[in-house]
């Protein structure tokens, strides 16, 4: 038999094969267009439009219909929308990654651990996650913005609390689900140590479960943040937020609909983009997928 | 020859819980004092009913799961409970090979890093060169074509798999391996396939193989002593003749009897045995002789506790009439 050399393929080539999978997904890449608009906008707020047009009122130009000066129109009080929901996705972004990255980080480690050392630990945090989970998750944020007042950070520890159960599950349920695989005992076999057991074998396998929990909590956690807001309970006015705006929109329903309309598309799309963008990177990372 | 494995009464006893506040209710006997010995170069054939704890004495042997009692001397050291340093030189020394090629082999791995991971964890390699060298003349030795090192798992066949179990137990030389179910997940062609690359490997390396399988015809081909579970427990043990062709124990003499017969000669003289009633739960396995309940020669005195005794030179038994037998045998000469 002819020997042909094997080389490794180095991990640059794999991120490439990955992007090449990711690309191919169509729904995933107007997800991820999407989602970049958004953070363009995020990222470039103050360049696009100066951030006292989105707080300065003006009651000469209250409710005014989206025109060429005021692309979305303006709101009772006479602010631009344009300049409010591009500001206001700055908030509900960073509200919505950064809870999630919390709840991942902490969710992650408790479940992990829950998955790999069990017994006593698992079974006290498992009853507490019941615990947490038979209370309304907006009515316990609801209670802890009560408690410490309201104020975005308060916001942020609320949303971040009720989601950290569903991250603790995930995680341990996928965790115990690896452990008791034999390429786990193949790799005990030859004494790999737990940290490359942890980080080459359990947590690729976990991956896939986890993003999209991940993508679909952003989401979740910017509806429950505007739902806070919605009712008064999380960011205050008149800081542009889209769960605030479309609080205060409802008043004027019948007379300026697209007060409604522009802060809840941004939310269903943003959402919608982190879902498309979520399920394409879990298949770009399943090697069954790749060719 | 020197002996490269004993164990002396290993017992692996599982915890059941249950209740509010899970305490042990009892203890299933997976495997209940048991002791072999295996010479170096040879193959210990371990067979067995599915659910006899086969898979938990090789796995038990290799510390994968701790045992509960009993001593397991690998080179004439004691390695029951090895910690640290002992164990990685241990563990380099002694492999497994598992029965799924399916779920033994990590989805998200590609064959270099399946192969390449015991030789890393081992500290056996300078460079990456160097490691590439011994991956791709691995693969060639169990017949795997190194241009697919970068492939997945899932991208090859249930053989193909199995090569690349076998090339990563191989991988870090060691000297003793266990194959657990090796070859029963794969088609009969394959089979004899794997089991023959396995024989080679076995004379290209001097390798040691504790072969545990259900499939008497396997065993047969491969082992050179045979070791038969029943329960928890070996029934009867010894080289290869004396367990085919005098097999001692009831139990062996249906399992031998199960398997097809060839030759009209075979067919001609082959009598069925057919075992009535169910295997015993090891949870609360009968005190006596395990394998009363369905033995067809079954007397009160059965359901005294057994010993393993030597019929002949290696022959053991547990089995009151066998020895009973061969003691009038030995009367009458």
């Amino acid at each position: 038999m002819k020997s042909t050399f094997t080389k490794k393929k180095r991990r640059g080539e794999r991120a490439g094969e990955t992007w090449k999978l990711f690309k191919k997904n169509k729904a995933a890449m107007v997800g991820l267009c999407v989602l970049f608009i958004f953070v363009f906008f995020a990222v470039f707020a103050d360049v696009i439009i100066p951030y006292s047009k989105a707080i300065t009122q003006n009651s000469a130009d209250r409710l005014m219909a989206p025109c060429a000066s005021h692309w979305f129109g303006t709101d009772e009080f006479g602010r631009d929308m344009f300049a409010r929901v591009v500001h206001g996705s700055r908030r509900s972004l960073s509200l919505g990654v950064g809870t999630t990255l919390i709840s991942l980080l902490i969710g992650g480690f408790i479940g992990a651990c829950c998955g790999l050392y069990g017994s006593k630990f698992d079974s006290v945090v498992m009853r507490l996650c019941d615990v947490l989970n038979c209370v309304p998750g907006l009515l316990f944020a609801l209670a802890v913005v009560a408690a410490l007042g309201s104020s975005m950070q308060n916001l942020l520890i609320a949303v971040t609390v009720i989601s950290i159960p569903g991250f603790i599950r995930i995680v341990r349920s996928v965790i115990l689900s690896i452990v008791e695989q034999e390429y786990i005992y193949a790799a005990r076999a030859c004494d790999s140590s737990n940290w490359v057991i942890i980080t080459r074998h359990i947590l690729p396998n976990a991956m896939g479960p986890i993003i999209v929990q991940a993508s679909m909590s952003v989401a979740s956690m910017m509806l429950t943040a505007a739902g806070l807001s919605f009712i008064g309970m999380g960011v205050q006015p008149p800081t542009p937020e889209w769960g605030v705006m479309l609080s205060t929109a409802r008043e004027y329903m019948s007379k300026a609909p697209y007060l409604l309309a522009f802060p809840g598309i941004a939310i269903a799309l943003s959402a919608l983009s982190l879902n498309l963008v979520g399920d394409g990177l879990r298949d770009a990372l399943d090697p069954k997928l790749k060719a | 020859m020197e002996n490269i494995m004993e164990v002396q009464h290993l017992k692996k006893y599982f915890p059941v819980k249950g209740g509010f506040v899970s305490h042990t209710l009892g203890y299933v006997q997976a495997v209940d004092d048991i002791s072999f010995t295996i010479k170096k170069g040879r193959v210990l054939g371990l067979v067995g009913e599915s659910g006899c704890g086969k898979s938990t004495v090789g796995r038990t042997i290799l510390g994968l799961t701790p045992a509960t009692e009993g001593k397991i001397l690998f080179e004439g050291e004691d390695i029951a409970g090895a910690k640290g340093e002992k164990q990685h030189e241990i563990r380099r020394k002694m492999q497994i090979v598992f029965q799924d090629p399916y779920s033994s082999l990590d989805p998200r791995m590609t064959v270099y890093d399946l192969i390449s991971e015991g030789m890393v964890a081992q500290k056996m390699v300078d460079g990456r060169a160097d490691l590439e060298e011994k991956v791709n003349e691995l693969m060639l030795k169990c017949g795997l074509f190194p241009e697919q090192a970068n492939r997945y798992p899932h991208q090859f066949s249930g053989g193909q798999r199995q090569r690349i179990s076998i090339a990563r137990a191989l991988a870090t030389r060691p000297e003793f391996v266990v194959c657990d179910e090796a070859v029963s997940a794969l088609d009969v062609s394959i089979q004899a396939q794997i089991i023959n690359l396995l024989k080679d490997m076995q004379e290209e390396m001097g390798l040691t193989y504790l072969f545990i399988s259900h499939d008497l015809s396997i065993v047969r081909f491969i082992s050179d002593d045979v070791a038969v579970m029943y329960l928890g427990q070996i029934v009867e043990m010894g080289t290869k003749a004396q367990i085919f062709d005098h097999p001692a124990h009831p139990y062996t003499q249906a399992l031998l009897s199960a398997a097809p017969a060839f030759t009209k000669k075979e067919k001609r003289e082959k009598k069925r045995i057919l075992l009535e009633g169910d295997l015993p739960t090891p949870y609360n396995p009968p005190k006596g002789c395990r394998f009363a309940g369905r033995c067809p020669y079954a007397k009160p005195e059965c359901q005294e506790v057994q010993e393993l005794t030597e019929l002949e030179d290696g022959h053991m038994v547990m089995c009151r009439r066998a020895q009973e037998e061969a003691r009038r045998k030995g009367e009458r000469i």
